[in-house]
């Protein structure tokens, strides 16, 4: 009866790799090493530990579709919503031995967290991006436009 | 002992469920058009074999129903740990995104040169040909393949 215990104990740290099968996100080279130098410069510097990401397009006449990576830290303040977002979003990078969630802008207009009410009829409450936070702003190509705050 | 097996029994269990779904509910409009281009697909429906791709256009959504077209490499990679559906009344369809398409790790190509560094796969996804609806904005109808396309605006 042991065995059987001690087996399915083995067993046990595979089967939780299974599940955790993600969704890997590698951006471009020029936004890997941008994405890269801040995390490491956060790590080193003792700023934060956890992070997500966050991923946004734009559309300029000019530029046509570009793409916005924002890096968040994970701090405990976070609403319910979103920690649900980032614990089930399964889209990844990893990065110095982490694992980084990502979301996506359409979470944000898309994803209905509860209801509310104007008269008789019920809308979708959706959450707001609020974008104060490091951000590598790239074409699809991966040319940087601009790396910062 | 029995208590053991019991708990490692429900570690394994716990173990194997898969995230919880993130679900998306796109605006009414765009909801009741899809609720009715399925339900002349019932088939597809109950043999799940529809997917939906979202992408953005000169900042409008653009949506397309797919019927098992996707190549396996996005079927494996991206459609099996999405995460995200789309619900249309009582159907959850798979989501890719357009963000899916461009950075998700479709594996490395070998070196072009000995020794040099390795590439990446990447898709290129090609959707003219599948579209059979256009209707919201165009009106423009071609019956012989299996996607619907759908033009919103921003919520």
């Amino acid at each position: 009866m042991k065995k059987i215990v001690l087996f399915m104990l083995a067993l046990l740290p595979f089967n939780i790799i299974i599940a955790q099968n993600h969704l890997e996100y590698v951006f471009p080279e020029n936004v890997q090493n941008e994405l890269n130098k801040y995390i490491l410069a956060q790590l080193d510097n003792e700023l934060s530990q956890e992070f997500y990401v966050i991923v946004h397009q734009d559309y300029d006449q000019n530029l046509g579709n570009t793409y916005r990576v924002y890096v968040r830290t994970r701090s405990e303040s976070l609403s319910e919503d979103v920690k649900y977002l980032l614990d089930n979003s399964n889209r990844i990078i990893k990065m110095h031995s982490k694992i980084i969630p990502v979301i996506l802008e359409e979470d944000f207009k898309f994803l209905a967290f509860g209801y509310g009410k104007r008269g008789d009829k019920e809308y979708p409450i959706r959450l707001r991006i609020i974008s104060e936070s490091f951000a590598i702003h790239f074409k699809p190509t991966g040319e940087i436009i601009k790396v910062g705050w | 002992m029995k208590k053991a097996i019991l708990l490692v029994s429900i570690l394994l269990l716990f173990g194997n469920l898969p995230a919880q779904k993130i679900i998306y509910e796109l605006p009414p409009k765009v909801t009741d058009y899809l609720s009715k281009y399925l339900s002349e697909k019932e088939s597809a429906v109950e043999d799940s074999t529809l997917s939906i791709y979202l992408e953005k256009i000169n900042g409008l959504y653009h949506l397309e129903v797919i019927e098992a077209s996707f190549s396996k490499r996005i079927t494996e990679t991206i459609i099996s740990n999405t995460a995200r559906f789309v619900k249309v009344k009582d159907v959850y369809l798979p989501l890719v995104t357009e963000e899916d398409i461009l950075f998700a790790n479709f594996g490395e190509t070998p070196p072009r040169k000995e020794g040099g560094p390795k590439g990446r796969v990447q898709i290129l996804l090609i959707i003219d040909y599948f579209l059979i609806v256009k209707e919201i904005f165009t009106n423009s109808q071609n019956e012989k393949n299996s996607f619907i396309h759908v033009s919103a605006a921003p919520v």
